[in-house]
């Protein structure tokens, strides 16, 4: 192919531009055949991305059709950017994020190492460290949810057995308690994401080099650092990456179990938008919301996708 | 003359085919009315006998709000959906403002007294009705008959009032049983509305633009409400969460509280679970006035069918008497007059005609199309910090007052 492209290079020199079109005439199969995918994400994706960011421009009340949709310019923003919900939004979402973030990085890694050592039942383990993942994430929500119900939750009975509580504790009822019942929830379902494929990014890396790291001296900590992390850390980046945004809209998990509440302490990004939607039908305000959301999280991906391939150039 | 008499054939076959195509009609209905051997298909074939010429096509969907009403506002915006759909009687005012649905005012014109009046109120908005009343319910109270009797307290009937309940509250928290329970996740307003119309009081002005929630008689009934509700000895901490009718079901059958608000579609939940006491079913308390909430469903028919009269024959035929032993195998009651003497169910459950009586004072929320945003944004709030936070009364339904001017506005 390489030579194939030289060669088209020494006969066409006329310079870039003819170049491409040279290209372009030669590889129109490829391109034809792709064109319906192209198509179909444009539709898909490009179409709702650029008719949001026009809707966020108008005032669209859906109760209010007789108010027509006028050009507000930037007003919506403004709106949403001065509400203090959307300033309480922001931190939610930040916590939640976050602490999603490091939470599944850091026990999807632990587990991933243990499962990467030898030890009788590897196997069996690897399999039942898989099933939050591929339990529907409304079924897992749900039971979670009466699992910390306050009167008949396993959790509340186990804890009040162990002496740790008096009586039982609405978990998700109470603005002290409910985001990080949610957080554990969504922890626990979003980990072996994160561990399948970090294990896989472990088992790429070859047993030789932490032998040699071994007969060298290194202790456990500075295999790790130095042999382990390196080769795990383009996987790393990958996994951050997708669980940062997973999480960021993650929607169903807080919806079923709270619905922001209670008094908006479990309110993202997310449930704030839905809420403006379809609950107040502000369409422009709502859609806002999501232009905005959608920056955020290119902001993230830009700095993750950076993140990638400097670790793949370190590499 | 052989080309002439051919096109002639054609054009007749065509005719033929034309005068016996089916005009289809696609209904949306809650998924827990589906199946293929549910009720309504089965009243849907019978009308398809009757009527040949119409194909009703029924859709089961998952009935929240995401699932349901969402989908069908966003279709319908862009010119599709379902020709009619089951609607909670909450969304019948968004659908109108949205003019996503048509007035049937109409077609009704005259008929308007065959239905309760609640269920056709939660349909009028600016002088059209925009659906037709499909099936209702008021809110009672089911209460555990043998800790009553154990307890020494009369049993409630249609006397009973404010302060007998509060009495039986206090009475019946005993430390191993909670007095009452509601749905404590919404802050507990869908139970509170009845006491609040029980007092007096008026949610809304006449024309819908300001509220009027936040005075004497409303400040009374919810001082009555929250004093018993935030109370930990008479309402479970549990009750915090709950928001679904499956886990007052629950805590009702298994002895946790003696006492919740419901409709007939709590009667078959409990039964189902097979409490081990004996219970039964009052009206609400009164206080000097008597009150109950409407819920239900009504029909309603999208703005953008092209098949409105079939749609209407369809309508027509499901609200009219056919509608009695429909509602007879869902265990609900039709919101047309004459139920109670009609329906099976009625007349077979003692439980049954307790909230079927209730419906002649049974009162719909507002039908203003943002009085949803109200309840959850303003009182739901207010309510909850009462709960949670020992928050004043007094001051949150002024805050919630000025939420709902704001909303309003």
């Amino acid at each position: 192919m390489l030579k194939r492209d030289e060669r088209k290079g020494l006969v066409a020199p006329q310079g870039a531009t003819n170049r491409r079109t040279g290209r372009l005439h030669r590889n129109w199969p490829g391109y034809v055949l792709v064109l319906p995918a192209m198509l179909a994400l444009v539709g898909v994706i490009g179409y709702p991305l650029v008719r949001a960011f026009i809707m966020s421009l108008h005032k669209i009340i859906l109760i209010r059709p007789q108010l027509g949709q006028p050009f507000v310019g930037l007003e919506n923003y403004a709106t949403v950017l001065k509400s203090p919900y959307f300033s309480n939004a922001i931190w939610q979402t930040f916590v939640w994020t976050s602490v999603n973030l490091v939470g599944q990085l850091v026990l999807g890694l632990l587990i991933a190492l243990l499962l990467n050592s030898a030890f009788p039942g590897r196997g069996i383990a690897r399999s039942v460290m898989l099933i939050p993942w591929v339990i529907p994430s409304v079924v897992a929500v749900l039971t979670w949810k009466w699992m910390y119900d306050g009167q008949f939750g396993v959790i509340n009975s186990l804890l009040v057995r162990l002496g740790l509580i008096e009586k039982g504790v609405a978990w998700l009822g109470n603005t002290g308690t409910a985001m990080g019942a949610v957080l554990i929830e969504s922890i626990w379902k979003g980990t072996p994401f994160v561990l399948i494929m970090l294990l896989a990014g472990l088992q790429a890396i070859p047993a030789e080099l932490t032998d040699s790291a071994s007969v060298d001296g290194a202790n456990v900590w500075q295999r790790f650092r130095y042999v382990t992390f390196p080769f795990l850390k383009p996987t790393i980046v990958i996994a951050a990456t997708l669980t940062t945004i997973y999480s960021y809209n993650n929607f169903n998990s807080i919806w079923l179990m709270t619905e922001g509440g209670p008094l908006r302490a479990t309110e993202t990004l997310t449930i704030l938008t839905y809420k403006l939607a379809f609950r107040n039908f502000d369409m422009g305000s709502a859609t806002a919301a999501g232009v905005l959301t959608f920056f955020v999280l290119l902001v993230f991906v830009v700095v993750f996708g950076r993140q990638y391939v400097k670790s793949q150039m370190e590499f | 003359m052989k080309k002439t008499r051919l096109l002639l054939v054609a054009l007749a076959l065509m005719a033929l085919a034309v005068a016996n195509a089916q005009t289809r009609v696609t209904v949306w209905i809650y998924e827990s009315f589906g199946g293929n051997d549910s009720p309504i298909a089965k009243a849907a074939a019978d009308f398809m006998a009757q009527n040949p010429d119409i194909e009703i096509v029924l859709v089961p969907t998952a009935s929240t709000s995401a699932a349901y009403r969402d989908p069908f506002m966003v279709a319908a915006q862009g010119g599709g959906g379902p020709d009619v759909l089951m609607a909670d009687i909450a969304w019948s005012p968004e659908f109108a403002a949205m003019g996503i649905v048509k007035d049937l005012s109409g077609h009704l014109a005259g008929k308007e007294d065959e239905y309760f009046p609640g269920p056709l109120d939660t349909l009028r908005y600016e002088g059209g009705i925009y659906g037709v009343p499909f099936y209702t319910n008021a809110l009672g109270m089911f209460y555990n008959k043998t800790a009553f009797e154990e307890a020494g307290l009369p049993l409630p009937d249609d006397d009973w009032t404010w302060d007998d309940f509060r009495t039986a509250v206090d009475t019946l928290s005993n430390g191993e049983m909670y007095g009452f329970g509601l749905e404590g996740a919404w802050g507990g307003t869908f139970e509170w509305y009845p006491w609040f119309w029980q007092a007096g009081g008026q949610l809304l002005s006449d024309d819908g633009t300001a509220p009027l929630f936040n005075s004497e008689a409303g400040l009374e009934a919810t001082r009555f409400f929250l004093d018993i509700v935030a109370n930990p000895r008479y309402v479970p901490e549990a009750a915090k969460t709950w928001k679904g009718w499956a886990e007052l079901a629950a805590a009702f059958s298994n002895e946790v509280i003696a006492m919740y608000e419901v409709g007939d579609w709590g009667i078959a939940m409990v039964d189902g679970m097979n409490p081990p006491f004996e219970w039964g079913v009052a009206p609400l308390p009164s206080n000097g006035q008597r009150a109950s909430l409407v819920g239900g469903a009504n029909w309603v028919m999208n703005a953008n069918t092209k098949v409105e009269d079939a749609a209407w024959r369809w309508l027509e035929y499901i609200t009219g008497p056919a509608v009695f032993p429909l509602m007879d195998g869902y265990n609900r009651v039709a919101a047309r007059r004459g139920a109670a003497e009609a329906q099976e169910i009625v007349k077979a459950d003692p439980r049954m005609q307790v909230l079927t009586a209730s419906l002649e004072f049974a009162k719909a929320r507002p039908t203003v199309p943002l009085w949803t945003t109200v309840d959850y944004d303003c009182l739901q709030p207010a309510f909850v910090r009462v709960i949670l936070e020992g928050a004043d009364v007094t001051s949150e339904m002024a805050n919630a007052e000025m939420c709902a001017l704001d909303v309003l506005r």
